[in-house]
């Protein structure tokens, strides 16, 4: 029954890892689409349930394997620190604060300078791409080698290159858009927020048309009120409510005027490098997988199972194939002792034996000793 | 019937549909399980000395009824396994070919041959030495490393047409071979019971006298065969390192008999392996000596199995 329970809740986490990586392929593909904040919105609710779900996955390991005191045997062999990272801190830092704010209404990030707020969105938007460490518990999760040796070596070379793509260009991600300089979408913002100081430093002496003017040859303006006044707006205000999302834009205020700007392009370019970093681990994943894999397998534990079944059966007599180029390897100098010593030794000894090559043993009769 | 037997059939029956034992033949399944209830004995005895198997019995009388159980079910299998390869993988024109004066009709080579394999499987020790050679014949081997050999013109064939000197074509050879494996196991048959108490022994190297006092017992069995085909068969019990103008057709006989004594058809090969006859060759050239082989024989037989991936 607990078998059962455990292999079910095995499958609903591995189903939701691969509906977890579909879903963060398609935000990021609607995003750079430029799909409508009615749609989008959905992934922000499915996003957030996802990092809960696997928050609640990790603290059950957690604490299993806690109650079973092999917590550290967890984290470190049984890649538990992927559980963790690619859970808590996207739930903590990412999904969770943007899920609470959609729910008050507001603006994921709050208003701020305007700058500053464009680098604090851009880091947060960064950690999402630790999002795709979960390639890896999926890919722990798939038998792709029938020898236990080849499968986890092979984990731990996939493990340990996709979690460097994915961290540094999570870390180095983070560290370029809070303390490097700026890039293009912060320059030109600056460089807005320039026009606009000339433009509205010296208000009393503009007039509405002055004012309308400057905002339709404003790129990345959505909305310009004085007041409650709408003076000039590119779409209706059904668009911009179907349209844009609370962490789509940006407000300034200068006196009684209200300028609403468009912070989209700059989540294009995060969804446009979230998607490099994934189809790049994927990349790293099925190299891996098939490069790797069989190169291990050949070179290191088919002979050994070669050695195994001939030491261990007494009917298995298969030589070890040894590949000429590789004859100095150490696995094959050692199958060229088994092919030239164990072997013949081997034969020698069934003979004398008598032709003891015994196939049946006890085990293999199961219940025909029972009455 | 007694019931005592029938229990003891259904006892071995049962080990005999064992899946381990699955893809051997008679003989192999028949020596596996003989092993198989000594090696095991002092583990079965309680259980099988229970009221629902043969109580109060001793081992010996236990052993005696399960040894003759199983060699009834071996042999139900075994008469019909004669006939087959008899009819289908053997062909007895080489006969009248070898010796066109008397040129007897193959069926009644076949016949006495038939009855041949029937008096050898009758005394343990060449009943099991019956393994190899009907395994041999059974699956083809030697019609296709023949074939092989006289497409090469090498070592082999030049000692088979050359020094052995047949007139044969390959298909002949290789019937006179099969031929000769089947007839070998006679060395055993006709050497003295050794007491071993029921266990079958292996043929191992003989004296040329032995083999000669053998050769003519046979004949008489098989006054139809030829008696270079006699006498190959039982020089192939010799030690080549010690008769070095033995039979080219006895070496091939000893060489084949061994490869096929173990040999499981159709065993799937892992991946890292070599196949189960190169692997088999290679192993035999390094242990020639201890076999009494033809190293040269054997260097080309592993060669054509490397070449062909057998």
């Amino acid at each position: 029954m607990k078998k059962r329970l455990q292999s079910t809740f095995e499958g609903i986490v591995t189903l939701a890892i691969i509906l977890v990586l579909l879903q963060t392929i398609v935000e990021d593909l609607l995003v750079m689409g430029g799909a409508p904040w009615t749609i989008r919105r959905f992934f922000v609710f499915s996003g957030f349930l996802f990092d809960l779900f696997f928050t609640v996955e990790f603290l059950i390991r957690g604490w299993n394997a806690l109650m079973k005191r092999n917590f550290s045997h967890y984290i470190f062999r049984e890649n538990g620190w992927v559980d963790f990272v690619a859970s808590v801190p996207l739930l903590i830092f990412t999904s969770g604060p943007e899920f609470f704010a959609l729910l008050d209404g507001a603006a994921f990030a709050g208003a701020g300078v305007f700058v500053g707020l464009l680098k604090v969105v851009k880091a947060v938007r960064m950690a999402r791409v630790l999002r795709l460490l979960r390639l890896l518990k999926i890919f722990k999760r798939i038998r792709f080698a029938d020898s236990t040796m080849v499968q986890r070596h092979t984990v731990r070379i996939v493990t340990t290159a996709t979690a460097a793509l994915i961290f540094s260009a999570t870390v180095v991600g983070m560290i370029f858009a809070l303390a490097g300089g700026d890039g293009p979408e912060e320059a030109w913002r600056a460089h807005q927020e320039a026009q606009m100081m000339g433009m509205f430093g010296e208000k009393n002496t503009r007039t509405a048309e002055d004012m309308m003017d400057w905002a339709q040859h404003t790129p990345g303006v959505i909305l310009l009120k004085d007041g409650e006044d709408v003076l000039f707006s590119p779409y209706e205000p059904i668009q911009l409510e179907t349209m844009f999302g609370p962490s789509d834009f940006a407000t300034e205020r200068m006196g009684s005027l209200r300028i609403w700007f468009d912070l989209r392009p700059a989540a294009v370019g995060q969804s446009r490098l979230n998607l490099i970093v994934f189809l790049s681990s994927l990349a790293v994943v099925f190299a891996l997988m098939l490069s790797y894999s069989p190169h291990f397998a050949i070179t290191v534990s088919d002979p050994v199972n070669v050695m195994i079944r001939g030491m261990g059966e007494r009917s298995y007599n298969l030589e070890v194939s040894i590949p000429e180029a590789l004859a100095q390897d150490d696995v094959f100098r050692l199958a060229q002792l088994y092919n030239d010593e164990f072997l013949p030794l081997k034969g020698r000894s069934a003979l004398e034996e008598r032709g003891g090559q015994l196939d049946i043993s006890l085990d293999d009769i199961g219940d025909l000793l029972k009455p | 019937m007694s019931t005592e037997l029938e229990r003891a059939s259904a006892f071995v029956g049962r080990l005999w549909e064992n899946p381990t034992l699955s893809g051997l033949s008679p003989l192999q399944r028949e020596e596996q399980l003989i092993q198989f209830l000594e090696i095991n004995n002092s583990t079965l005895l309680p259980t099988l000395t229970s009221p629902a198997f043969f109580p109060n019995q001793s081992w010996h009388k236990i052993r005696t009824l399960l040894l003759q159980a199983l060699s009834n079910r071996t042999n139900t299998a075994l008469s019909p396994l004669f006939d087959a390869v008899l009819q289908r993988k053997i062909n007895f024109h080489f006969v009248a070919n070898l010796e066109p004066k008397r040129a007897p009709h193959p069926d009644r080579v076949r016949k006495s041959m038939a009855q041949f394999l029937r008096t050898l499987a009758s005394r343990p020790d060449s009943r099991s030495e019956l393994t190899g050679p009907l395994m041999g014949v059974g699956t083809g081997l030697i019609d296709k490393y023949i074939g092989r050999i006289f497409e090469r013109q090498r070592y082999i064939g030049f000692e088979l047409r050359k020094v052995q000197r047949l007139k044969l074509e390959a298909p002949d050879v290789a019937d006179l071979v099969k031929a000769t494996m089947l007839i070998r196991p006679a060395i055993l048959y006709f050497s003295p019971d050794e007491g071993g108490g029921g266990h079958a022994r292996n043929v191992e190297h003989v004296s040329p006298a032995f083999a000669a006092k053998a050769a003519s017992s046979v004949a008489q069995a098989l006054p139809l065969m030829p008696a270079d085909v006699v006498s190959a068969a039982t020089h192939s019990a010799l030690s080549f390192q010690d008769n070095p103008h033995l039979e080219c057709s006895s070496r091939l006989a000893a060489v084949f008999a061994h490869r096929c004594r173990h040999m499981r058809p159709g065993m799937r090969v892992d991946r890292g392996a070599e196949s189960s006859d190169k692997s088999w060759f290679s192993v035999a050239r390094k242990n020639y000596k201890f076999y009494g082989f033809d190293l040269d024989m054997l260097v080309e037989l592993h060669s054509i199995a490397t070449e062909n991936g057998w």
